[in-house]
This record gives structure tokens, sequence and C-alpha cells, in this order.
């Protein structure tokens, strides 16, 4: 299929093909070529031997997990974008444009607001690398208790391995849909393999090769998704765009419950409350990015990774964005294809809504320049990936095992961290692949990852910033935050029959953020801690 | 609506100039930075290597 043959840059696409001879668009027809699959090909073997080269600059846990804490800002900036700017977040994104059109982008004002606060306030941040510590539970035990470590940690790996758990999925519908192939067995094993390769050079290298696969990966899928989005641009046209406004009912106000489009769901005043509190929370404590944080030089880069951070932020979600909103305007403008993407949401399981954009992408993006973006993408997810088993695997050996066996040498540490990301891998290809998701992608990540940051947010900015925040406060809102757990979308629905009720996953987010913060000041107040804490990671005035 | 849609453009081309910006940026000077890192990291390899850290010494 020829690149652009299918339309002009004009919004009537549905009379393009009719009567004139030429074939109709079906839903599966791709520009996915043997080149594009060399491309892929080529591109993943190099990340191999990467792995394997960076192997030298390993020598001790702090290397493998901080990368000696030895990177600079440009490093630190790209490594961080190229963890966060993976695959999932392109194709969430995509998701919601394509649901809800030109709406969803307050969340990537609502991002980049928050990270933009963050890194000229320097809040938490500045104090969290002031403390010289490798891990957010470390802080836990620094600043309350070894207990209060542990019980962290658990609930964070829980937090994050759940909220990992459909990555596989949504990586392999991306290449489902792009690539035309549609037989689900096959795409099983591809995914399987990506993942095995994940784990062979994250288990080698640990951060070294981490970060030096996402500076070139975020170089690479930087420069894809620009160009990407203008021949997606290119495609549509702006009257294409502007279509959406003046014949397809597009969905414009966030603040607005009701979405005009009806090919997804409202947002409104509370979703806004709900998503502002867990992007800003996940801006500060989610795990990869404080991990970023601390392996900075000094506390003032870290500070300033955030401020630059902010574009990175922005852009990740916004062009995303960009693709879905016009994935609706080419499926909104032909009734026939978008009733056949329809039927097939309804009928086979390897195709949802997030496959929207790539099957879009497919038809318009030249081959050649389909596989470099296709590399992007895949290299992403494996970013992705690299970057979340080295976190959670970190956090088992330092925060969960060595606390409760003892004195454990640098050996065995990075032993045990090695098993645990196989172990983990294997758990996320098994709820890969079994759980269905029963909303959009991005509010399940924002119900799982509420189960940690809920419980993380008072226990360390009180830590931080108040001196009576006690361990048994920190403990209550930790254990707090599982009752995020109810807002997964089988909960909701047990919930709602068992009380006759009407709550969805909204409320019990934010109802979860609000009992993890009283509790902690309550549990702080009645039960203080018998001495005063040290202070610890306070800015120091100049 | 087409406030809304004047915001959102702008906050589009925002978006994608600035991480244009941010490219190039990273770009200029990434790979002096990643010389240097690489070079921090192999200069602690060598100095643990000559003094031959006791790997299996229980750390708390």
């Amino acid at each position: 299929m020829k690149p652009f043959s299918c339309f002009s840059r004009n919004p009537d696409f549905r009379h393009q093909n009719e009567g004139q001879g030429r074939p109709v668009i079906s839903l599966y027809d791709t520009n996915f070529t043997w080149l594009d699959w060399s491309i892929v090909a080529c591109y993943l073997l190099s990340s191999v031997v990467i792995g394997l080269w960076a192997n030298r600059y390993v020598g001790n846990l702090s290397d493998y997990l901080v990368a000696g804490r030895k990177l600079r800002l440009r490093l630190a900036l790209a490594t961080m974008t190229g963890t966060e700017l993976g695959l999932v977040t392109v194709m969430y994104m995509a998701e919601l444009g394509f649901m809800q059109q030109y709406a969803s982008l307050y969340l990537a004002f609502l991002e980049a607001g928050s990270v933009l606060v963050i890194g000229l306030t320097g809040f938490v941040v500045y104090r969290l690398r002031e403390s010289s510590i490798m891990t957010i539970p470390e802080y836990y035990e620094k600043r309350y208790s070894q207990k209060v470590r542990v019980v962290g940690a658990i609930v964070m790996v829980v937090s994050g391995v759940l909220n990992m758990g459909l990555f596989l999925k949504a990586g392999s519908q991306f290449l489902t849909a792009i690539s035309g192939l549609q037989d689900e067995m096959s795409l099983k094993l591809i995914m399987t393999g990506l993942l095995l390769l994940v784990l062979f050079y994250t288990v080698l290298g640990g951060m070294v090769s981490v970060v030096i696969t996402d500076l070139i990966q975020f170089l690479i899928l930087g420069t894809g998704m620009l160009i990407v989005t203008g021949v997606v641009f290119w495609s549509i046209g702006w009257e294409g765009f502007s279509a959406i406004a003046t014949e397809q009912n597009g969905y414009f106000n966030p603040f607005d419950p009701n979405n005009p489009s009806g090919k997804g769901p409202g947002i409104g005043w509370l979703q806004i409350i709900q998503m502002t509190i867990v992007i800003g929370s996940a801006a500060m404590l989610w795990p990869t990015s404080a991990a970023r944080t601390l392996s900075c030089q000094s506390a003032a880069v870290a500070q300033k990774l955030y401020t630059l951070s902010s574009v990175s932020f922005l852009a990740r979600r916004a062009l995303p964005v960009f693709w879905g909103i016009g994935t609706f305007a080419f499926f909104a403008s032909q009734p026939q294809l978008f009733a056949e993407f329809e039927h097939a949401v309804e009928t086979n399981a390897s195709i949802t809504s997030l496959s929207a954009m790539p099957l879009f992408l497919a038809k318009v993006v030249p081959t050649g320049l389909l596989g470099l973006v296709t590399a992007g993408m895949i290299a992403a997810f494996m970013s992705t990936h690299d970057s979340y088993l080295l976190c959670w695997s970190g956090v088992i050996t330092q925060d969960i095992v060595a606390p409760i066996v003892g004195p454990m040498s640098q050996r065995s540490r990075i032993l045990v961290t090695r098993i645990a990301i196989f172990v983990i891998g294997a758990m996320l290809l098994v709820w890969g692949l079994w759980y269905e998701v029963s909303s959009d992608l991005w509010g399940y990540l924002a119900v799982t990852g509420t189960v940690y940051l809920s419980g993380a947010i008072p226990t360390v900015v009180g830590g931080l910033y108040w001196k009576r925040g006690s361990q048994i406060g920190a403990l209550a809102a930790i254990l707090g935050g599982l009752l995020g757990l109810s807002a997964m979308g089988p909960c909701v629905e047990v919930i709602n029959g068992s009380f006759s009720l009407n709550v969805n996953g909204t409320h019990l987010t934010l109802l979860t953020f609000a009992f993890s913060a009283v509790v902690y000041v309550a549990g702080s107040l009645l039960f203080p801690d018998n001495s005063q804490p040290e202070s610890v990671g306070s800015k120091t005035d100049s | 609506m087409y406030v809304w849609m004047t915001i959102w453009t702008l906050l589009l081309l925002t978006s994608g100039l600035a991480f244009l910006v941010v490219l190039v940026y990273v770009s200029y000077g990434v790979k002096a930075e990643l010389r240097e890192t690489l070079n921090d990291l192999k200069a602690d390899v060598d100095e643990s290597r000559a003094h031959e850290e006791i790997l299996d010494r229980p750390i708390e």
C-alpha cells in the first residue's frame, strides 16, 4: 500500500476512493514490510551488544543500581525521558486522544506544570537527593524505622508490579496492529522473546546499560516522534483537524463531564482533581523518577533536571494525544472503517481502543520510516521495562530481603537483584496475558499507582517537613494505601453490587489519598516516636 | 469551543517546539558527558580491582 495514496488533505475521505477504481481501505492494511522488520531486528541486536559491552563499567552495587551517582545533566535528562517516554505512554495517551480528543490534553498540562513547579521549588526532590539514599524505602528507615522500610517496600513492589502488569499487553497490541499480524499466538511469542531480551541485558549491565540504551532510545524515538507528528498533520491536514470541531462533535472542554463524541468516557471536575493529585505525587515519588533524582551528581543537578524535564513530560503526553486526535479524525471521516474497527473490538481479543492509533499509523507512515518508528517504540518499550525491573528488584534486595535476612555481601545483593528481575518478569508475563482491563489503560495505571503513592506522599512529605511525623503514622499511611486496590475495575463492581452504591475509580482513589493523609497525621499525633528524629536531608541555608 | 481549540493548539505547538529544543540541547553535549561518566565509572572499577574489594564481606 503506497503511503498517502488513500486520501488527500481533505476531511471528506469517505468519497475519496468510492467510484474511482481505487481499493477501499481495510482495517488491517499496513505499510509494514520486510524492510521494516530488518530495521527492527538490527536495532534490537545492537541493544544486546551494548548491554554486553556496558558490563565492564559495573564495579559495585552503586554502579549497578544508580550508575555510581555519576550522571550529569544531559545524560540524566536523556535517560529520564527515555524511561518515561515509553511505548506504553504513547499508547495510552493516544488512546485517550482517540476517545476524548482535545480534552485529554489536560493531562499534559497537569504533568508539565507539576514537574516544573517541583523543579523551580525543589519541593521534596532537593532534600531527598541531599539525604544520599539509594531508594525511597531507605529514606523510610532513616527517618522512621526499619519496620516502616520493609512494609513500605512491600507495598511499593505490589503497586509497581501491578502497575506494569499490562505493559506487555500494550506492546503486543502495538506490534499486532502496526505490522498487520493478526495471529494472536505469534505475537505472544514475539512479546515473550522481547521480554527475555530485556531481562538479559538488564541483568548483565544494571543501571549502566540502562543509561546508555536510554540515551540512544531517547535520541531515536524523540526524532521519530517529531517526524511522525509531522506526518500525521500532513495526512489529516488543518481541515481534517478542524472538522473535529465542526462536523464530528469533538470533545474539547475537560471540565464538561459529558463527552459529545460518544467514543469514550467524559472527564469532569472530580477526575481533574484526582489526576492532579496522582500526577503531582508521581512526579515527585514514583520510584523510577526518584531513581533518576538519586542518580544525579548533586541536589542542585536534580532540581535542574526536573525543571528541564517539564518539557519532556509535556511532549510525552501531548504528542501522542495529537496522534490519537488524528486517528479519531481519520476514522470519523470513514464511517465504514470506523464500524469495522468497532466490530473488531467486540469480536477480536487482540483489538481494543488501544489498537486504533497503530492501525492508523500503519496506513499513513511510509515504509522505512515506519520501521524506524517501530524500532524506536519497541526500544522504548524495552527501556521502560529494564528501568522498572531494575527499580523493583533493587527495592526487593535492599529494602525487603537485606533488612530481614541481615548483613549481606555485595555479591549476594547483586545475585538477589538478578533473581528478582527474573521472577518479576515471569509474573508480568502471566498477568499481562491473563488480566482484562475494564477501563482505559491510563485509568488502570492511575489506580494501581495510587496504592503506593497515597501512602508515600504523607510519609515522605511529612518526614521531610514535619518533625512530629512518627513511625506509627507512617505505617498507617502506607498500609492505608492498600485501600486503593478497591478502585480496580472488578473491585468497584463488587462494591457497587454489594452496597448498592454508584461509586467509581475516581471516588475511591480520592478516598484513598484522603484516608492515608488523615491516618498519618492522626497516627503521628496519637503515637509519637519516643525521641525526636534527626533532620534528614534538610536544605542548608546558603 | 474555539477558545479551547486555540488553547490546545498552542499547547501542542509549544510542546513540539520545546521538545525539539530539548532534543538539540541533549544531542549537543551528551557525547562529552557520556565519555566523562564512563571514565568516572571505569576509574571506580579500576580502583576497586586495585584494592581487591572483598565482595563476600557482609555489609549492613
